[in-house]
């Protein structure tokens, strides 16, 4: 008997213990804001969104402060409306409310102000503004997530994030196809009836390209037989009839100083056509000589000229430093399928004493994006790798020093409006990318960037993967990823 | 009184049996993990990275087994201080064995074979538990599932306990993965007991909705595996940079590239790799600085990081350990985490050292080691340590391929002459792939004379044809010559066989240079095979004396193989 009761006096305890630390979990609640000190310097968020456009259809810019404050309050306030939020380490807006915001604010500007309990009091600081676009952004996003172990690769994602919200689905997890490599995956260029056209390369025995195209997915092999190798980098013509492929021998090579890392160079490379419907390659000399590499084609939006970079072939690694690549065209006659026959030199990287990688042409076809670096063909790891817009109709160069930042800033993307684009940038910590929305006006004029928000911004600083190659899209990849992985194994 | 005494007895034994019988369980489990396997526990910290922060804990719900996941993980962390990780695994296997006996008593209504039943599930999540890469929250997951069938037992039999069960699978499924499984089980053999064929049947059934993954347990079945336990002791000894341990660890055991590898880099970082490099069975240069690949041990890659971090190349480093972490079973780890921050701290590369500080103290256990480093207190031991290792730091900028080892470690020398240990693995790296000219052009003698560099000069002398004046220029001691005499007659006279050689010059250069065998286990580094060269017995001079200047022949030399060509974006 006494036992019994023992057992049930020492389960009462344990119970009103249980029920204690929960009451305590549940009534430990936000100190009483009964005094705000205010002070004269911005709030401390991360990811810092202070003095931005952001798009009218962007998912909530939650973020963290960079300090120990342990609650916080958020007032974020438009002319016509108004949201208050309350959290601890993050803000977590709601997605209903602030699309009611934005909605009803497009073309303000939004003044949000932050007040954190920081060290046992209260403080508000100064608030910060940032402008509602009323130009959306391409809803979709696809990258590439990837540990940076420069030249060996273990986990692979593909992933299609929604900007609007939160959702991100996996496209393809290289773990279900034998830990093989995917290259980067980019949409199509297809006008509002693509049924959401892309493709990416899967590398390895079982490797080729999976083009998601009409509904229809496929591996291809994509190799020209006067080619060393298959396709390396590559674009959709409008209307993705055709895709234009840069063949590269790829050589990876190390750094000894300044955290300069990996050196990728090409020991060969040249540009080709695919006609998807024909399933055929044009080619041509200009475009495949031995003394110049040519790698990064691009079309341009109105499909007569294929964009490309191109530099005279040097002795790597010795005279690597001397590698400068310039920006060149060749006409292309998409009814004839064939290039034309003269190139001319649209940025030369000779003149400007810097290399040219990635020119991506804005929808309007008036603008090129691209970025410069120091030298070389792979700027990732290159810390003064930066954008820079040329104005194709005036030969102008914006350096665009309000959109780049201290580390690399390359691997860009428009959004089918021309208004925004997106780009990986390893501003913040100079070995993880991450995607950045930078806003473009009708002249040119970069705004500065933003950090694609997330639900939880300390994400950002908990991962330890990259955001590779962010590529915008209006229209999502239509298949699923079990469809991806079984055309994979074919 | 007789009878009386029996019924407390057994009293007594039901009540308090199935206790120490749990006990004993633990008190073993305890033992066998603090004694004998405690590095595979340490390890399991290693290459866990759990943050107390509200993203990272998130991550966990909404995946299957969270409970158990976000349990054993944050139990996990803790096995970094010395006891602890017996400690736990011990009270959860006592809580597996309680688990199962009350289980199994309900099921079979009897304590005695409830107890054997217990031990056995015990014992069998014991051995799950001895291998690398199973975490605790596997274990967990098994109790989980386990404790969640007597909710089904207690209820009465009917409609509402059928679809409690189905409610409870899906719950076991969320919260303990696998363990839905265990409590499946346990369900169908309940109805197959009590003759509710139908209701068995359909449960059985049921297992075709419930994934058919074991996650997060990672194998069905394990065994202690000693031989990974040594290796996992050297390993462990280098992180906590008991260099003595790891050359006498390694020494002990010869049969691994890992153990060539530690005793190297022991030997190394006490000064003595020239006077003891021989003295251990060394596999070419690989075991000094191995090139590795997706294929490659992580335990291995991670090694190889170690070693580019005494030696101040501090890209292949930071290279080799984000390999190792990748490769890891959780693709993470405090202790690459660690080494990560302290080559960012090196290069300068403050925001990146701040991002793994910052992850660092959110940890439970090394907050205290990233404030450290944060602080930077110049009279902190391990922020001194530190410095002295940023002082190898390359100067000028090098171009260089993964396999370009030599190349690299004389990098390193022109840039920091004083580099000792880069001395030692230049001059082991020329000697151990026999390629004896750029030793003699890398050789300093001033640095320091050893008896393994005059063995390998007296070769280069031969080669050559060195004149007497030569050799006596050359400062080799008269024994080492007499030596040498004595090794080239007896190689000719037996026939160029090794075991009569071996005895009396097994730990020479010259028997080296002969005879080294593939007589390394092929345990690590699968990578490796392909790279093996052959034993240069046929391809060198034998000459009778250094005095007769016989008749030179081409050596046989490892060339280390170029890195291929890739087509991968990365």
């Amino acid at each position: 008997m006494k036992s019994i009761d023992k057992y049930k006096y020492t389960r009462g305890w344990a119970g009103a213990l249980v029920i204690g630390a929960l009451a305590t979990a549940l009534t430990a609640c936000e100190p009483k804001m009964d005094k705000v000190e205010m002070v004269d310097e911005p709030a401390p968020i991360f990811p810092d969104y202070a003095g931005i456009i952001v798009p009218c259809n962007i998912a909530p810019l939650n973020f963290t402060l960079r300090n120990d404050a342990d609650y916080m309050t958020v007032k974020v306030k438009g002319q016509n409306d108004s949201i208050t939020v309350r959290g601890r380490k993050e803000t977590n807006f709601s997605l209903g409310l602030w699309r009611s915001l934005l909605t009803s604010e497009i073309g303000n500007d939004l003044e949000i102000t932050v007040t954190a309990h920081v060290d046992g009091r209260w403080v508000q600081y100064q608030p910060f503004y940032l402008t509602v676009s009323p130009q959306p952004i391409d809803p979709y996003l696809s990258y590439r997530l990837i540990e940076p172990g420069y030249e060996v690769w273990n986990k692979i994602q593909l992933c299609e994030r929604n900007l609007e919200n939160f959702d991100e689905r996996v496209l393809a997890d290289n773990r279900n196809l034998d830990g093989a490599c995917m290259n980067c995956h980019i949409y199509g260029n297809g006008n509002h009836e693509d049924k959401g056209t892309s493709m990416f390369h899967l590398r390895g025995p079982k490797g080729g390209t999976i083009m998601i195209k009409d509904g229809k997915i496929t591996k291809l092999t994509i190799k020209p037989t006067s080619m060393e190798t298959a396709a390396v980098y590559g674009d959709f013509s409008p209307g993705n009839r055709y895709c234009v492929f840069s063949s590269n021998l790829v050589r990876p090579t190390f750094h000894t100083l300044d955290s300069r890392r990996l050196e990728v160079y090409d020991e060969e490379s040249d540009v080709f056509v695919v006609d998807l419907d024909r399933n055929m390659a044009v080619e041509s000399p200009l475009v495949a000589r031995k003394d110049v590499w040519e790698t990064f084609p691009v079309f341009s939006p109105d499909c007569k000229w294929v964009y490309y970079c191109s530099a005279p072939a040097v002795t790597v690694p010795d005279s690597v430093e001397h590698l400068r690549y310039s920006i060149c065209r060749i006409p292309f006659d998409s009814a004839m399928a064939e290039f034309g026959d003269s190139v001319e030199v649209v940025w030369s990287g000779t003149e400007h004493n810097a290399s040219a990688c990635h020119p991506k042409i804005s929808p309007d076809g008036k603008f090129l994006l691209f970025t410069e670096a120091a030298y070389g063909t792979f700027p990732i790891w290159h810390k003064e790798a930066d954008l820079r817009m040329l104005n194709l109709e005036t030969g102008e160069v914006d350096p665009l020093d309000a959109v780049n930042g201290p580390n690399s800033d390359t691997y860009h993307s428009w959004s089918s409006n021309g208004r925004w684009f997106v780009f990986a940038s390893k501003r913040d910590d100079g070995q993880y990318g991450r995607p950045y929305i930078s806003f473009v006006d009708t002249t040119g004029v970069a705004a500065k960037p933003f950090l694609v928000p997330l639900k939880r911004p300390t994400h950002y600083n908990n991962t330890l993967k990259s955001y590779n190659i962010p590529d915008l899209s209006p229209r999502p990849v239509t298949a699923t990823q079990q469809e991806i992985e079984d055309a994979c194994k074919l | 009184m007789g009878l009386r005494r029996k019924i407390l007895k057994e009293k007594y034994r039901d009540r308090y049996a199935p206790w120490v019988a749990a006990l004993c369980v633990g008190l073993a489990a305890f033992a066998f993990f603090f004694f004998f396997y405690p590095y595979h526990l340490q390890h399991k910290e290693q290459t866990l990275l759990f943050l107390h922060n509200p993203d990272y804990v998130f991550s966990y719900v909404g995946r299957p087994g969270w409970v158990a996941c976000l349990l054993g993980d944050f139990c996990t962390q803790y096995y970094w201080y010395i006891g602890a990780g017996p400690t736990i695994v011990a009270l959860w296997l006592m809580v597996v064995w309680l688990v199962a006996w009350v289980v199994f008593k309900r099921l079979m209504a009897s304590s005695d074979w409830a107890m054997i039943v217990a031990t056995f599930v015990a014992l069998w999540e014991w051995l799950r538990e001895c291998a690398f890469d199973y975490p605790l929250s596997a274990t967990i997951a098994l109790a989980g599932g386990m404790s969640l069938f007597l909710i089904f037992a207690a209820l009465k039999d009917g409609y509402a306990r059928t679809i409690a069960g189905i409610a409870l699978l899906a719950f076991a499924y969320w919260c303990f993965a696998y363990g839905a499984w265990a409590l499946l089980v346990l369900i169908v053999i309940s109805l197959l007991l009590r003759k509710r064929w139908t209701y068995a049947i359909g449960f059985a059934l049921l297992g075709v909705i419930i994934p058919f993954k074991s996650y997060p347990a990672t194998n069905f079945w394990s065994w202690p595996n000693l031989t990974r336990e040594r290796a996992m002791a050297i390993d462990t000894e280098a992180y906590w940079g008991h260099w003595h341990n790891v050359a006498r660890m390694a020494n002990e055991g010869k049969s691994g590239y890992l153990d060539a590898f530690y005793y190297n880099l022991g030997q190394g970082m006490r000064g003595h790799l020239a006077d003891s490099l021989l003295h251990h069975p060394q596999e070419g240069p690989y075991a000094l600085l191995p090139m590795t690949d997706r294929n490659s041990n992580y335990l291995y890659t991670a090694a190889a990081g170690e070693a580019w971090y005494r030696l101040g190349d501090f890209t292949f480093a930071e290279h080799s350990t984000i390999l190792g972490m990748i490769f890891s079973p959780r693709s993470e780890g405090t202790r690459y985490i660690k080494r990560l921050a302290e080559i960012a701290i090196i290069n300068g590369d403050s925001a990146l050292a701040d991002k793994y500080l910052t992850m660092l103290e959110a940890t439970a256990v090394h907050s205290g080691w990233a404030k450290r480093m944060r602080a930077q207190d110049p009279k902190d031991p391990a922020i001194k340590q530190l410095r002295e290792i940023a002082k190898l730091k390359p100067t000028q900028d090098t171009l260089r391929f993964s396999s370009d080892i030599p190349g690299t470690l004389r990098a390193l020398l022109r840039d920091n002459p004083d580099n000792d240990l880069a001395y030692q693995y230049l001059m082991s790296v020329d000697l151990l792939s026999r390629d004896l000219k750029s030793f003699e052009t890398d050789y300093k003698p001033q640095r320091g004379r050893a008896r393994i560099y005059d063995e390998a000069m007296l070769i280069s002398l031969l080669l050559r044809n060195a004149t007497e004046e030569e050799l006596q220029a050359s400062g080799i001691p008269e024994a080492t010559i007499d030596d040498f005499v004595q090794y080239t007659r007896l190689f000719n006279a037996s026939g160029r066989q090794s075991h009569v050689l071996k005895q009396r010059f097994g730990n020479t250069y010259w028997y080296y240079y002969h005879f080294s065998g593939n007589n390394l286990s092929k345990n690590w580094g699968s990578n490796l095979e392909g790279r093996r060269h052959k034993p240069a017995s046929d391809s060198i001079p034998a000459a009778d004396t250094l005095r007769t200047k016989a008749l030179m022949r081409p050596k046989a030399q490892i060339i280390i193989p170029d890195s291929s060509t890739t087509n991968e974006i990365y």
